[in-house]
């Protein structure tokens, strides 16, 4: 049998075919925030007033030490989307995995055993989705207060419903696959079933939803901070820098908002572009076809 | 023969008593609701109106039927999928639905099926080693050292390299894996096997592979199987006994050899016609029925089949037949064969 | 029956088609220089097992391979002209008007949201200039060909209120409606019931009796060979291994795989054991040297494993690709 010999190691195989741009940026991104400590940058929550408003280098009174120049409070702009970075990615990846944890027990359990557990599941969730997201956040977060990790639960507590209506449909047609009836000829429990069974073959659907809802988490949370209701100041945080920076556009220093919003924007869009990919290059093979 | 002269000695089932399950006055009805919120029942799908089968260790039970036979329910009945909505199914002797922990558990082990699509039987995600000793694990029997042993047993058993069991179900052909489809089902140790067309998704020149192996198995262990069909030829070489179903009901059962040479049932003479020649010179005088096979939820009343009857009586639009015997254990329900 | 005096109405020659993926690393041969030809109101046979090219043959003849695939070499000669130099507008003037397809899933065939009548209307709107006035009449005409009760009735439904023998007779309804000369029938009554195939191949029979139609039949199953067809061409693995009429064929087969597939078909009443071809249709992308059948072939001998076989014309109307074929054995 000469099958085992041709299989392809999957490592190698997705770098061989990932999109190499967004994935470049998001090493970049998320390796220079976890890394930040190490690298040349400035204090991001303390400034130097003396400094203040200074533009990016290639303008007239910028200077190199100040790349991206300062805000308002003479700190480094470049130093704070650095270490901003780090707070987003947090917060989002922190969302993002409870919210599918959440989402997809719900998800399969509902799926999985019908009847009214799954009418009490996917009503409750219905209501849940007709709450508006950001006045949730907003009312969450005056009452809970301020603070990453509060922002993390509420985050996730928006998201999860998502999870929940994709895989449960997921499930109810796993259920009906011969090899999940098989299953509960062979007399196992349906613990067993979900188990080895349905929650195996919905990961690629978790996988895929939970890169393109990243994305999303990072814009909410942007959203959220910029409202005044996020990550608190003076933690380096993006929203907070658009919010910060927002009067000064008028005045002219645009590169209070136009640093943090489009790394944001570059952020989620490289994260779009990676789920995109993964959702096709995951199908194929789940669906058995070479 | 079997591929490998490798004697399948660890059996799980202790006991060489005979097994046997049995459907009487078996009715399977679906019902049809309406309504949003009152889930009113307009019309029932009546899949099996009536069934008395009873299959045995050591037998091999053929059904054939087309569409809306209801031959899928019957296996499903069996395999605790589906629930009667009237009568008896037993295991034994004992109702299948009054049975206790450790009974069901037997049962679950003494019967397992095998389906007709090879690329929706084995579970996408895992290694063919966890496949066939799923049933076992599940089980608790033996411990995990045996497991491997025995799941290189049963691979050697239906004929394949034992070192396929590190491999995954989409690394292998369709033939391949109906015959870990087949290793899965008899690693419990299983006595009766419910066979739901085995072959109909297979190329053909690999069917006669599966089929011949399934017979020798079968030979070998001395199991029971109940082979559902909708190739009467087919069926006709791997089965003892024979049951036509139509519409739910079953229409003629027999000893396979007998109905061969004495064909009682109109339907059963029109289903015969049906299985093409097997050479341009042995073209027969074709019974063509008229009309399509009826919908389970609207049965006509009296003889279901006598709307498509070539040769009906008055007595067929009234009043339903039931199964008698005409012959040596050879059963019709036809109001030909009865003196009325 | 095959009189080569005449001219056949369709005639393929060394046609091939690959399948190209994974940037062009992955080439499969779904077909490799099939020859042959088509005699007006013929019936013939494509048999051979899933991946033959039998399905490959027909999209390659009216130009509707999937995306990946792609003609590489052949002429196919219909009306004086090679089909595979016409674009696309012109081959629209010919799917349908000239030369029909019917597939197996006639569910797949219709579209769900649209009526019976409005499906063939469409499709004689299309070829013919019948005004529409008389389309209805047409579109009756044919449902009561094709044995269709209350074709009134029927016309007004949509395909997924009919069985799925009806629906397979809406199907030939809408293949023949423009009159082709040419129906290729990509095994139609693969997921019908017995019983129904049945009244269908009759169907087929009658009506070709009467229009003398060409009919293609594209099948897996040897019963239907024998019950319909007059002259059978064997594929294996992208090629075509024995051409024959059909009772000479089923008498005397020439090629290994022929041999092979009829002596392991059941017949209703024979209860002898029988012994099937060892191993399994091989991999298109990753064809055995030699004869595409040698490994699984019982005569096979050196020369099998090492050189494409010849192909040998043995009599007007016998021929075979094979280095040894069965000629001397009865």
């Amino acid at each position: 049998m000469n099958q085992i010999q041709f299989r392809s190691n999957p490592v190698i195989d997705i770098l061989k075919k990932i999109p190499k741009g967004p994935a470049l940026i998001l090493i970049i991104l998320i390796t220079s925030s976890i890394f930040a400590d190490f690298l040349p940058l400035h204090n991001p929550e303390i400034g130097n007033p003396r400094k203040r408003l200074l533009p990016p280098f290639w303008e007239e009174r910028g200077t190199i030490e100040y790349p991206l120049g300062t805000d308002t409070m003479g700190r480094d702009i470049l130093s704070r989307l650095v270490y901003g970075a780090r707070v987003s990615l947090i917060v989002a990846f922190g969302a993002v995995i409870i919210a599918s944890i959440i989402g997809t027990v719900a998800g399969v359990i509902s799926g999985f055993f019908g009847g009214w557990i799954d009418q009490i599941i996917m009503r409750f969730t219905d209501a849940w989705l007709s709450i508006p997201m950001v006045m949730f956040g907003m009312l969450m977060a005056t009452i809970v207060g301020p603070g990453v990790f509060n922002i993390i639960i509420i985050m996730s507590l928006v998201f999860w419903t998502r999870y929940a209506r994709v895989i449960r449909s997921e499930t109810l047609s796993l259920k009906t696959r011969d090899f999940v009836q098989l299953a509960f000829i062979a007399g196992c429990s349906k613990l067993w079933i979900m188990r080895k069974h349905i929650l195996p073959n919905v990961m690629n659907s978790v996988i895929t939803l939970a890169s393109l809802q990243i994305g999303i988490a990072i814009v909410v949370e942007a959203s959220l901070t910029f409202l005044g209701v996020g990550v608190p100041s003076p933690k380096p945080a993006w929203g907070l820098m658009l919010s910060e920076g927002r009067g000064g556009l008028t005045a002219g220093y645009w590169w209070l908002v136009v640093f943090p919003g489009g790394t944001i924007a570059l952020l989620v869009m490289s994260f779009n572009i990676i789920g995109d990919w993964l959702r096709l290059y995951l199908d194929p093979h789940y669906r058995n076809i070479e | 023969m079997l591929e490998t002269s490798y004697r399948y000695e660890i059996k799980m089932n202790e006991s060489n008593r005979n097994l046997t399950i049995e459907a009487k006055s078996l009715k399977v009805y679906f019902p049809v609701t309406k309504g949003i919120i009152s889930d009113k029942v307009i019309a029932w799908i009546k899949a099996l109106d009536g069934i008395d089968l009873s299959i045995t260790k050591g037998q091999i039970v053929g059904i054939v039927g087309e569409s809306g036979s209801g031959k899928t329910t019957l296996a499903k009945i069996f395999l605790l999928l589906e629930k009667a909505t009237e009568g008896k199914v037993l295991f034994n002797g004992k109702d299948l639905y009054n049975l206790n922990k450790k009974e069901l558990k037997e049962y679950r082990q003494s019967v397992q099926a095998v389906f007709q699509d090879p690329f929706a039987s084995l579970s996408p995600r895992l290694k063919i080693k966890e496949i066939i000793a799923e049933p076992i694990i599940v089980s608790k029997k033996l411990s995990k050292n045996d497991i491997e042993y025995k799941v290189a047993d049963l691979l050697r058993l239906v004929g394949l390299d034992p070192i396929l069991m590190e491999v995954f179900p989409h690394e292998l052909s369709g033939g391949q894996r109906q015959r870990i489809a087949i290793a899965r089902a008899l690693s419990t140790g299983a006595d009766l096997i419910i066979l739901d067309e085995p072959t109909s998704a297979l190329d053909v020149s690999v069917r006669l592979q599966i089929i011949n192996l399934l017979m020798d198995i079968q030979k070998q262990m001395g199991l029971g199987y109940l082979l559902i069909g909708h190739d009467l030829a087919m069926v006709s070489y791997m089965s003892t006994h024979i049951g036509v179903m139509y519409l739910g009901r079953i229409m003629e059962f027999s000893e396979t050899k007998d109905l061969l040479k004495n064909t009682f049932h109109p339907y059963t003479k029109a289903l015969f016609s049906a299985s093409l020649p097997t050479h341009p010179k042995h073209k027969k005088i074709s019974i063509m029925l008229s009309g399509e096979i009826p919908n389970p939820i609207d049965i006509p009343s009296g003889c279901r089949f006598y709307p498509r009857c070539l040769e009906k009586k008055l007595i067929c639009t009234q009043k339903e037949p039931s199964l008698l015997c005409v012959g040596d254990k050879h059963l019709v329900a036809c109001h030909l064969y009865t003196d009325e | 029956m095959m009189n080569n005096e005449k001219k056949p109405l369709l005639q393929i020659t060394n046609l091939s088609t690959y399948f190209f993926s994974f940037g062009g690393k992955r080439i499969v041969k779904a077909l490799d220089r099939v020859s042959f030809e088509v005699y007006e109101a013929e019936k013939i046979a494509i048999i051979g097992e899933s991946g033959c090219g039998k399905s490959t043959l027909c999209f390659s003849i009216l130009q509707v391979l999937p995306p990946g695939a792609k003609v590489v070499g052949g002429k196919v000669i219909f009306e004086g002209e090679n089909l595979l130099e016409k674009n696309q507008k012109e081959m629209n003037k010919i799917r349908g008007k000239k030369i029909a397809m019917i597939l197996q899933d006639s569910m797949v065939s219709l579209d769900p949201v649209f009526t019976i009548g409005e499906q063939i209307g469409e499709t004689i709107r299309h070829h013919t200039s019948i005004k529409s006035v008389h389309i209805q009449e047409k579109i009756i005409q044919l449902l009561l060909s094709f044995r269709i009760s209350e074709p009134m009735k029927r016309a007004k439904q949509y395909p997924h209120e009919l069985s799925g023998g009806m629906r397979q007779r809406v199907v030939g309804a809408i293949a023949l409606s423009c009159q082709p000369r040419i129906l290729i029938a990509d095994e139609p009554t693969t997921n019908l019931d017995v019983t129904i195939q049945l009244q269908y191949l009759n169907l087929l029979k009658e009506i070709q009796k009467n229009t003398g139609l060409t009919l293609l039949f594209i099948t897996h199953n040897l019963g239907i060979v024998a019950e319909l067809c007059e002259r059978v061409i064997v594929m294996y693995a992208g090629k075509i291994v024995e051409k024959s009429p059909v009772i000479d064929l089923f008498d005397t087969p020439f090629h290994p795989y022929t041999k092979a597939l009829l002596n392991s078909s059941f017949e209703l009443g024979d209860l002898s054991k029988k012994a099937p071809i060892k191993g399994e249709p091989p991999d298109l992308a990753n064809l055995p040297t030699g004869c595409n059948f040698h490994p699984r072939c019982i005569f096979k001998d050196k020369k099998c494993q090492m050189e494409d076989p010849p192909e040998i014309q043995l009599s007007q109307n016998r021929w075979v690709k094979c280095w040894k074929p069965l000629i001397d054995m009865k």
